[in-house]
């Protein structure tokens, strides 16, 4: 149990450390910014309590907002992610997640996990892009920015979990 | 009485969450208003310091073309040293004049943290407090306006660029020496705007704009950028130029803080006449 959290604590620090010196530098086309961070929360134990999944996602993206600079977005749009997961989870597990061994590529197999991850990271990339330019961006270009975003945050997060799931394996 | 705990306490995921985004929006609305958030003051250090070791990092990865930038501004400083003239006159003036007051100060710094692909972008640099910036104060580089000084801390200080919502000062068009306001509509940071023109001058492509000295932040000629197109919006005689940008603002590295020392009597004196 000790191990668990232990787990947990060093898997978030590395994932928030790697957006917060990596990730926040990628600049594709000079609009396209990949934001993994989320799946530390998408990918959270599937008996973390509501409550647990809630305080986590608010943490991340407050974290986040600190060294981005740009007051809460990023802790809207992962406390939203946050209070939806069971909901996200429940378009593509029967058992609430249980059934999984984890909530990964490895756990879920690629077509769940693909499913699961877009949409759960287009509706946190929305919730931020829609807290970011409330007065700016029409309705369309809002839809169009988040759905690329998404799926460039999501390509990076895919990587990295092949990346890091393969090295595991190779030991 | 007892109803509404249990109430609340059926619901209290759903009373978190909402509690939890509330939060969010107001450091959100916070963090647009002038004043920064309190906790945005205490953290500022600590990020700041990761932030400057990342930059110090990062900073190696475009060495060859930051060198190439400060080689270019060094043989052009360089050549307008005094000595590299020849003095058509016998007697020169000395430098030390009484007939001319210092009024720009600069100040060298070096950007650890920035942003430009936000609505809102800040900007943050290595000096604060202690080597004499103070808010309000501009920030230009070698190839032009950059922004200004919004808050500072004993080493560091933020600073809002050009590419910020809030952001606007006079610029004027080289060739004619009409000024408009320039300002960012978003999107691009390749690109800001320079409104209220009159709309019978003549533009073309490529005029250089410059800043101006009437806010009294920069030094005037400052490069800001060069017309890119413009529209006459109708029923309106104003002309409104999409302006190219002077700043390459995704390669910020080296900025100079212009301090100008005549600007608080010239604040005060606009300020009396200002009264009736």
């Amino acid at each position: 149990m000790k191990n668990g959290i232990l787990k947990q604590l060093s898997w978030f620090v590395g994932i928030m450390l790697s957006q917060v010196l990596v990730f926040n530098n990628i600049e594709l086309f000079s609009y396209l910014n990949p934001y993994v961070y989320p799946i530390f929360v998408l990918s959270l134990n599937a008996k973390t309590s509501r409550g647990g999944l809630l305080f986590w996602g608010f943490i991340s993206g407050f974290i986040v907002d600190l060294f981005e600079d740009t007051g809460g977005i990023h802790s809207f749009a992962t406390t939203l992610i946050g209070f939806l997961r069971p909901r996200l989870l429940r378009i593509v597990a029967t058992q609430g997640g249980e059934e999984f061994d984890n909530l990964l590529l490895t756990g879920m197999g690629i077509r769940k996990f693909v499913t699961y991850g877009l949409i759960s990271l287009w509706v946190h990339h929305f919730a931020l892009y829609l807290l970011d330019g409330l007065s700016l961006r029409s309705i369309g270009s809002l839809i169009i920015a988040s759905s690329l975003n998404a799926v460039f945050s999501f390509l990076v997060i895919l990587l990295a979990v092949l990346f890091i799931t393969t090295k595991k394996a190779k030991r | 009485m007892r109803r509404l705990i249990a109430f609340l306490y059926q619901n209290r995921l759903l009373f978190a969450f909402l509690i939890l985004e509330a939060i969010s929006v107001g450091l959100t609305v916070r963090s647009h208003s002038l004043h920064r958030s309190i906790l945005n003051q205490y953290t500022q250090n600590s990020t700041a310091s990761l932030h400057q070791f990342s930059s110090e990092v990062g900073a190696y990865f475009s060495l060859k073309e930051q060198n190439k930038r400060l080689n270019e501004e060094n043989a052009r400083l360089r050549s307008s040293l005094k000595q590299n003239y020849f003095s058509l006159y016998t007697q020169v003036d000395s430098l030390a004049d009484t007939l001319m007051a210092r009024q720009y100060i600069f100040r060298a710094a070096q950007v650890v943290n920035n942003s430009f692909t936000k609505r809102d972008n800040y900007i943050t640099l290595n000096k604060g407090k202690l080597h004499g910036i103070k808010p309000g104060m501009g920030i230009i580089c070698d190839q032009g306006l950059v922004g200004v000084i919004k808050d500072v801390s004993n080493h560091y200080s933020t600073a809002i660029t050009l590419l910020h919502s809030r952001f606007s000062t006079s610029g004027a068009l080289e060739n004619t020496g009409n000024f408009g306001t320039v300002s960012w509509p978003g999107y691009s940071f390749r690109f800001a705007t320079l409104s209220d023109l009159p709309s019978q001058i003549l533009i073309k492509k490529g005029d250089a704009v410059w800043s101006t000295s009437y806010s009294g932040i920069f030094p005037p000629y400052t490069p800001i950028g060069t017309v890119e197109d413009w529209v006459q919006r109708n029923a309106d005689q104003f002309v409104e130029a999409r302006i190219a940008l002077a700043v390459d603002f995704s390669s910020l590295r080296h900025v100079e803080v212009v301090e100008n020392l005549l600007l608080p009597e010239k604040n005060e004196l606009q300020e009396s006449s200002n009264e009736p």
